[in-house]
């Protein structure tokens, strides 16, 4: 499959969030744009369901156009579209259901343009760490909006922040040696401790949101189980060498396009999506903008180090740990645990299935706390905690892995 | 212009890996500036590679180089604490060249156009 059919494939995927959002049942155009004024103007923190904001058919456009816009950046950098590419756009997408839109993520991209400009690099160079980074979308939206400090700091301030981001996004892989794929979430996170130490400083009061969409479950599962469906349908004729790709750990980086070819990448990519999905569906949670987004991400990076093999074990561990805590697992913390959680795949895909499973519920216990830190500023939040989860566990495996083994020659 | 110090330490450190995976008790290396590329060539004593191997690791030293990767998860190179062999070397480098056999070592040379 040529680049430029993958450029088709996936712009029509981002087109069709559009027409569905044009033509989502009871809203016409006049409701559909004043959803869409009232979703740029919201502060998109976590976690607010744009659902609940603007309207479905709006929260749709604005999250095709959020993909359009990464696709676009790729398309004009000329950068190869492969899966590191492919799952930037899906997260973009994601998040445009519950976080970023086309208002909040520009300052971000100017910013790690810039970065690459100081330093005499072109944009190509950053563009994976500009599209990611626009995690900190909310940073501009709740500094602009709900802090009130109007457009033009809040645009500075998004500028200053996206242009510390490609230096710090490639420290910390240090951390967790690639084991935690969420690496610029991991990043912002960091990054969003400082914004959010400096904004309370100033004496601003800074709140998370909880906005949760609970209507047209019906549709919205109908429509994305089809949306996910078509890409494992799409790809199927490489089906054969997907069994390939679900040997590899997934650890950073593996592009599973360069590594086995677009039709087995898109074929995992779907059976990915369905899982979500599935589970969603299983443990009786709903259908909105975080759920769906963590789909929408897990398929992006179903092209780039997840896959059906080593995402079970910690969508295990996080249902584990909910049905073992106090918290239930279809409720909004643990259900987008389980879905975002599968940032630590490679961790299953390395030490296997069981420490997989230890990882989810390691990954729970701390991703139910990590949102305050940065004040949900930061919408990969499971990124962040997925980082943390990953530093320790591959710190301890490096040590387990460098124990001496010279006992009987010491005796 | 792009980090390229850096890069040649991790693909170093990362052909280093691989070597040390082969068994080696004796590696070799050296970098050259040649104009505009940099020549990075590290020859070791380990097992050497049978073809089917030899496949394997030419797949992934001829991969297109990855402008967009290099620079950002180029840090990780020569990090994998497992001793994995080569991940990131050719999605770093332009052009890439293996002389080996089983039991005789492997001599991998690379280039990085600046």
């Amino acid at each position: 499959m040529t680049e430029k059919t993958r450029y088709i494939i996936f712009s029509l995927y981002m087109l069709a969030l559009l027409i569905i959002g044009l033509l989502w049942p009871g809203e016409d155009l006049a409701s559909i744009w004043g959803g869409f004024q009232e979703i740029m103007k919201t502060p998109g923190v976590l976690i607010t369901d744009f659902f609940s904001i603007g309207g479905v058919g709006a929260t749709l456009i604005n999250s095709g156009l959020v993909g359009l816009i990464g696709l676009g950046l790729i398309y004009f950098s000329k950068t190869h579209f492969s899966g590191p590419t492919i799952a930037a756009i899906f997260t973009m997408a994601g998040f445009g259901l519950f976080g970023k839109t086309p208002i909040n993520i520009w300052p971000i991209i100017l910013g790690v343009g810039l970065a690459a400009v100081l330093k005499k690099d072109n944009f190509r160079s950053v563009i994976v760490v500009a599209l990611f980074g626009t995690a900190l979308g909310p940073l501009v939206s709740q500094v602009a909006f709900g802090l009130e400090w109007g457009y033009i700091p809040a645009v500075f301030l998004g500028i200053g922040t996206g242009l510390i981001l490609p230096a710090m996004a490639s420290h910390v892989l240090h951390n967790h040696q690639g084991f935690n794929l969420y690496n610029v979430g991991f990043t912002c996170g960091i990054v969003g401790i400082y914004l959010t130490a400096m904004l309370t400083l100033a004496g601003e009061d800074l709140l998370l949101s909880s906005v949760w969409y609970s209507q047209e479950q019906w549709e919205l599962g109908l429509v994305f189980f089809l949306y996910f469906g078509l890409m494992a349908v799409l790809g199927f004729s490489g089906w054969k060498d997907t069994k390939k790709l679900w040997k590899l750990p997934g650890t950073l980086v593996t592009d599973f396009v360069t590594e086995e070819g677009m039709p087995p990448t898109l074929f995992n990519m779907g059976l990915v999506g369905l899982i979500g999905m599935s589970y969603i569906l299983l443990v009786g949670g709903e259908f909105n903008g975080p759920t769906l987004g963590g789909v929408f991400t897990m398929v992006g990076f179903g092209a780039f180090g997840k896959h059906v093999k080593n995402i079970w074990p910690l969508m295990a561990g996080v249902y584990l740990g909910a049905v073992l805590s106090s918290y239930s697992p279809s409720a909004p913390g643990p259900i987008l645990a389980a879905l975002f959680g599968t940032t630590l795949a490679p961790i299953a895909g390395n030490f296997g299935p069981v420490i997989g499973i230890l990882a989810g519920l390691v990954h729970l216990s701390v991703v139910m706390i990590s949102g305050p830190f940065h004040a949900g500023m930061n919408l990969y939040n499971n990124g962040f905690a997925g980082g943390l989860v990953g530093t320790v566990f591959v710190g301890v495996s490096r040590w387990l892995n460098q124990r001496p083994h010279k006992k009987k020659e010491e005796k | 212009m792009h980090s390229y110090r850096r890069n040649i330490r991790g693909i170093i450190d990362e052909l280093f890996n691989n070597a040390i995976k082969a068994g080696a008790t004796s590696i070799e290396a050296s970098v050259n500036f040649d104009g505009d590329q940099v020549v990075i060539k590290v020859k070791d004593n380990g097992s050497g590679m049978d073809e089917e191997k030899l496949k394997e690791v030419e797949k992934k030293l001829y991969r297109p180089r990855r402008e967009e990767l290099e620079d950002y998860y180029g840090s990780l190179a020569g990090q994998s604490f497992q001793g994995k062999g080569l991940s990131l070397v050719g999605m770093m480098t332009d052009k890439a060249e293996v002389i080996t056999a089983p039991g005789k070592g492997t001599e991998i040379t690379v280039c990085i156009k600046l």
